[in-house]
């Protein structure tokens, strides 16, 4: 029975990645890292929720000299314990324990991020309990043992409250292990630079998608379940880049996927047609 | 066509069938007016009954044979002909129609046989091809024509179907109109009008056949405001001419949360110029709250304006102001509204009728085109449209040019406008006469302001279109109007039909025999419904749907309008006493729906434990081991229980018949035998007196949602009836989102009967509800008290094949989304009239209706099983 070394070099950010604060939500989630409260990201999709990790995993690992790997996980219907934990795998005669995700984390004192939480399984979730709260420890049942977190370990999750059903929702004993940080989409001076700076584009184009992220979001829970995120204007901006005239570009990036109503449709092309001459 | 042989005895017992006696005497006299001419051809009349004949309404038959008796008087094989073909001819058009066009053929003709045949051929190949709405307008619009020359309907005829194809149903009548007006000043103009070869008829053709009605875009208009504002506004269709709004302005002034709108654009070259003049309307009035001017000082403006000498001027020279700073700021955020924004303004200033009939409406104009930046323009040329303030007061309009100098470079805010206002007004305040300022009545649809009032064939004056979200709309007597000349109309077209009454009518409309009385009266009992609630309180929607027609086996599109209405709260109290009296039943039900809670057991492959080996993983597993890859451990299945998700939705008729009180039981049963029958409540509940369909309905509906709840599945309870297809009322009782909570149980315990029961447009409605819920078993259980009725849903209201056919369509529309309906019918005499809706086992009648609390719950929990 033998174990598979791990590159963990794949897991390191080594480059900065672009993040704009917006809040107080660094000085939070440093004050968390430090004190070990494991941390849950809440906001709607495309608000910056995993940008915002990687930024945070590169700047305490520049603050704090020391290089921090961020595993991520992204949480589905089918995730089990197994999946999170490890498992033994058949290696010819001998069986071969591989670590999960989890498993990683814990014992290499990484950050853990598990995305979109609550699409996991609730039996799946539960393993988390006792690494979120005092005891830090990870039980292993197919080995018989239990890990102590390293002592850098940190866990942190994220989820939409906006689209979950009730069915999906966290379970409240999950909840009251984290402190929790709420993303939203930003103002449109931030979302302006935010655009600009990550499609290299105009400040004029990028302040006029950040204006029309602004307008879509008014139709949010009117004929909208969920406005535009910064990243569909950030794609419409490349897009315009490469030439795409700004009308087709927007309704490619946005109005198309935002509803499949032909007047809803109509009246964000409207929108569209207002903004871009 | 039935032939039949021998004499003619055959063909009369046929043709008694479906005849009246006097319409059969005159068959029987044109017949033998025949025979004294030609034995053969009498013989073949006598001998025949035309397909089509027996479709034919009593009206249809009156007039047909009126126009076989004209043609008879002259040519006795044509008679035949016509007799023989005639009746067929006519089924290819509406029914509404075929009386009119009989009419019309036999008016037209001036009594000459050959006229009155080539007549019917063109009215029939005309309107045979369009829909049958079309053919109801058209034909309705020719008889108008037609009144006044024959020619100009002809003419009319002739591009009917190009009219109907280009015009929209809506602006139709405008055309017309126009058109009827020229020819009664010029008929040879007006025959060249409707021929569309006159200048003013090919113009205003295009005008409408571009024009552009609010109803039509109202949904996108509304989100594209929702998105400028961030808020739901609501918005109102306000014809400028009927109530006044700001005349030295562009557009209306709404509020906080209302955009007022034209019902329609007509003044753009294009369908497109027409919908951008709605955009850009919208975008202006959405701007009121974007850029502020409804801010936290607008208050103090008001205010100060309304302490202002000449309050009035002083508000109008604000809003000019301030709606050319909106202006300014809608194209300084939207660059690409600019060029939409100025293109609007010049057909708008274009289109604009100055009326400066006096120096101070003249300086108006001046600081309306000044404020504007459309100074100087070609189509404002000082000279031809100003003359009094051109020629006398140049040193104001200087004054004025001066004022407005670089103001729109510097305004920010209201504020700013307000303060620009006080100066303005402080020129203008002394050019008002007698210190009074009355503004002209604003006509600022422009195209249309010499046109009378139009009002669509047996439609009322008011059309219900009107009435938006937060429309306070109308009171009971101006409701009354429109319904009561309907009515009028109607009786006397059924007393003018000689003999029996009406059977089949004209339209959906009439009346029959029952409901003949005098108008006054005939509101008074039959439509003294209460004031909407819809106006009073929280209205949604309109939601349109589709309703079948049977007789032509197509849907009629868009053909009902819904609206949500709400039900204000009873008192508590009411609920308390009928969960008090029916305590036992409901806790059986709550006892018995807890055993057969549904769940569904799932089975799940791929498991890393479970019940039983998945073959397929082991083979995979083995297969992968002995390729030496990394065989998956998840090589089990097991069955994981789950509850099922259920929704069901309660659709409860509320129909004026549930007012009826129930019979008391047979005398020979006593409340001692009764207790033994009905051990789950208490003897009283049964014998309670006066007691009413409503009220069984109410407490069975009590039984049932207490049971519900305490299952915890997704229920919705709603309620209905209405007045005619335009206004099927739905009665949210509990919305699917709604907790059960006390405001719910006021609302059940306020349900009244209301009017009529169109079926099939309320389950339409409820089953797009349920369709939005996420479940896995959806229910809808239709409690009714009878058959569906209403105003217009059927040939007359006598018939019910039309109604039950709707509504056995809407129940299979409903089973082919995935939902599972149950009817159950409440009805004392035991008519098992509403079986044919749906299949027996989706059905049940209940003869005893004080039984329905608890036959309801096990309805419920064998569905649900």
């Amino acid at each position: 029975m033998t174990n598979i070394e791990l590159d963990m070099n794949q897991y390191m950010i080594n480059q900065k990645p672009y993040y704009l604060p917006v809040g107080d939500e660094v000085e939070i989630f440093r004050a968390a890292y430090l004190s070990k409260i494991p941390v849950i990201l809440k906001g709607p999709t495309g608000t910056g929720k995993t940008r915002f990790v990687e930024y945070m995993t590169y700047l305490l690992g520049k603050e704090l000299k020391r290089s921090i790997p961020l595993i991520t996980v992204a949480c589905h219907e089918d995730l089990t314990t197994t999946d999170l934990v490890g498992r033994y795998l058949l290696k010819g005669e001998e069986t071969v324990w591989i670590d999960g995700p989890l498993t990683i984390a814990v014992t290499s004192g990484g950050i853990c991020y598990l995305d979109e939480i609550v699409e996991a399984r609730k039996d799946t979730t539960v393993i988390i309990h006792p690494l979120s709260d005092h005891r830090r420890i990870l039980p292993m049942d197919k080995k018989g043992k239990i890990i102590k977190a390293h002592e850098n370990f940190f866990l942190v999750i994220s989820y939409n409250p906006g689209y979950q059903s009730v069915i999906k929702d966290l379970k409240e004993s999950t909840k009251q292990r984290f402190i929790a940080i709420d993303f939203d989409y930003p103002g449109r001076e931030n979302e302006t630079q935010i655009i600009c700076n990550e499609s290299e584009t105009t400040e004029e184009l990028s302040n006029d998608l950040a204006l029309l992220g602004e307008k879509i979001r008014n139709l949010k829970g009117h004929a909208l379940n969920e406005g535009a995120s910064t990243r569909v204007l950030i794609y419409a901006a490349r897009l315009i880049k490469q030439g795409i005239p700004p009308a087709r570009a927007c309704h490619v990036a946005a109005t198309s996927l935002l509803s499949e109503e032909k007047e809803v449709q109509s009246a964000i092309n409207e929108i569209i047609n207002s903004i871009f001459p | 066509m039935m032939s039949y042989d021998g004499t003619s005895q055959n063909t009369d017992s046929v043709i008694l069938k479906f005849m009246r006696l006097k319409e059969f005497q005159e068959w029987k006299s044109i017949g033998l007016q025949l025979a004294k001419q030609s034995r053969e051809l009498s013989v073949e009349y006598f001998s025949s009954v035309p397909n089509g004949l027996n479709s034919l309404y009593v009206t249809g038959h009156q007039k047909f044979f009126k126009a076989l008796r004209l043609i008879s008087a002259s040519d006795t094989q044509k008679t035949v002909r016509f007799y023989q073909n005639g009746p067929e001819r006519l089924l290819e058009l509406n029914p509404n129609v075929r009386d009119t066009i009989l009419e019309m053929s036999i008016a037209f003709s001036d009594g000459d046989a050959d006229t009155l045949i080539q007549i019917f051929n063109k009215f029939i190949a005309v309107l045979s091809p369009l829909s049958y709405p079309d053919q109801d307008r058209i034909s309705e619009f020719a008889d108008e024509i037609g009144g006044i020359s024959f020619d100009a309907a002809k003419a009319f005829l002739k591009n009917a179907a190009l009219l109907s194809l280009e015009i929209s149903e809506c602006f139709l009548p405008y055309w017309v109109n126009q058109g009827l007006a020229v020819l009664k000043k010029n008929e040879g103009q007006g025959v060249d009008y409707f021929s569309l070869k006159e200048k003013q008829g090919a113009a205003e053709f295009n005008k409408w056949k571009f024009a552009v009605a609010y109803e039509d875009i109202k949904g996108i208009l509304s989100v594209f405001a929702t998105a400028l504002c961030g808020k739901k506004m609501l918005f109102e269709k306000v014809d400028k001419a009927e109530k006044p709004n700001r005349f030295y302005s562009i557009y209306m002034t709404g509020s906080q949360s209302k955009v007022l709108l034209p019902p329609h654009y007509a003044i753009g070259r294009t369908k497109e110029e027409n919908f951008r003049l709605y955009k850009i309307a919208v975008a202006h009035q959405a701007g009121y709250i974007e850029f502020g001017t409804f801010n936290h000082r607008f208050d103090i403006i008001w205010k100060t304006l309304n302490r202002f000498r000449i309050h009035d001027l002083a508000k109008d020279i604000f809003f000019i102001i301030e709606d050319a700073r909106i202006g300014r700021m809608l194209k300084k955020q939207y660059r690409g509204i600019c060029h939409q924004l100025d293109q609007s303004l010049f057909l708008e200033m274009k289109n604009r009728d100055s009326r400066g009939n006096n120096l101070l409406s003249e300086a108006l104009e001046v600081l309306l085109c000044l404020s504007l930046d459309y100074w100087p323009l070609d189509f404002f040329n000082g000279k031809e449209k100003f003359p009094k303030i051109e020629n006398k007061m140049s040193s104001l309009k200087k004054a004025l040019k001066i004022s407005m100098d670089g103001f729109s470079e510097k305004s920010e805010s209201s504020w700013d406008s307000f303060l620009k206002a006080k100066e303005v007004y402080e020129y203008l305040a002394p050019l008002a006469e007698k210190n009074s300022y009355s503004p002209p009545r604003p006509e600022l649809v422009p195209e249309r302001p010499d046109l009378p009032e139009i009002l669509f064939p047996g439609k009322s004056k008011k059309n219900p279109n009107e009435i938006i979200e937060g429309d306070t709309g109308t009171d009971n007597d101006q409701l009354m109007v429109p319904i009561k000349n309907l009515l009028i109309k109607n009786l006397k077209s059924a007393n003018n039909a000689q003999g029996r009454p009406l059977t089949e009518k004209k339209g959906f409309q009439s009346i029959n025999e029952d409901n003949v009385m005098e108008p006054d009266d005939l509101i008074a009992k039959k439509y003294s419904f209460p004031k909407r609630v819809a106006k009073t309180s929280g209205c949604d929607g309109p939601f349109y749907y589709d309703e079948w027609d049977y007789i032509h086996g197509q849907y009629r599109n868009k053909w009902c309008r819904a609206f949500e209405n709400a039900t204000a709260p009873g008192h508590i109290d009411r609920y308390n006493r009928i969960t008090e009296q029916y305590r036992l039943l409901i806790n059986k039900v709550k006892k018995q729906f807890q055993r057969i809670k549904p769940v569904v057991m799932e089975t799940v492959r791929k498991v890393e434990w479970g019940e039983e080996l998945d073959l397929d993983e082991v083979v995979q597993w083995a297969v992968d081991r002995k390729q030496k890859r990394s065989p998956s451990e998840k090589l089990f299945i097991r069955k994981e229980k789950r509850p099922q998700k259920t929704a069901i939705i309660i659709l409860i008729d509320l129909s004026a018949s549930t007012d009826e009180q129930i019979a008391l039981p047979e005398k020979t049963i006593n409340k001692a035998d009764c207790a033994c029958m009905r051990p789950s409540y208490s003897p009283d509940v049964y014998f309670q007196k006066n007691k009413k369909i409503i009220d069984i309905l109410r407490e069975s509906l009590v039984v049932i949602l207490e049971a519900l709840n305490e299952l915890g599945e997704q229920v919705g309870v709603f309620g209905f009836s209405g007045q005619g297809r335009h206004q099927v009322d739905i009665f949210p009782l509990k919305e699917f989102t709604e907790p059960f909570n006390e405001s719910v149980k006021g609302k059940i315990c306020n349900i009244q009967p209301k009017q009529s029961t169109r079926m099939g447009c309320a389950i339409r409605h409820a089953s797009g509800k349920l369709k939005q819920i996420e479940s896995e078993t959806r229910l809808l259980i239709l409690l009714s008290d009878g058959l569906p009725q209403d105003l217009d849903y059927g040939e007359d209201r006598n018939s019910k094949k039309y109604a039950i056919n709707d509504t056995m369509m809407a129940f299979a529309e409903a089973r082919r989304e995935g939902i599972q309906p149950f009817c159950i019918t409440v009805d004392n005499t035991g008519n098992d009239r509403l079986k044919f809706v749906s299949d027996p086992k989706s059905y049940l009648l209940i003869n005893d209706a004080h039984s329905l609390p608890e036959v309801l719950p096990k309805i419920v929990e064998s569905l649900m099983a």
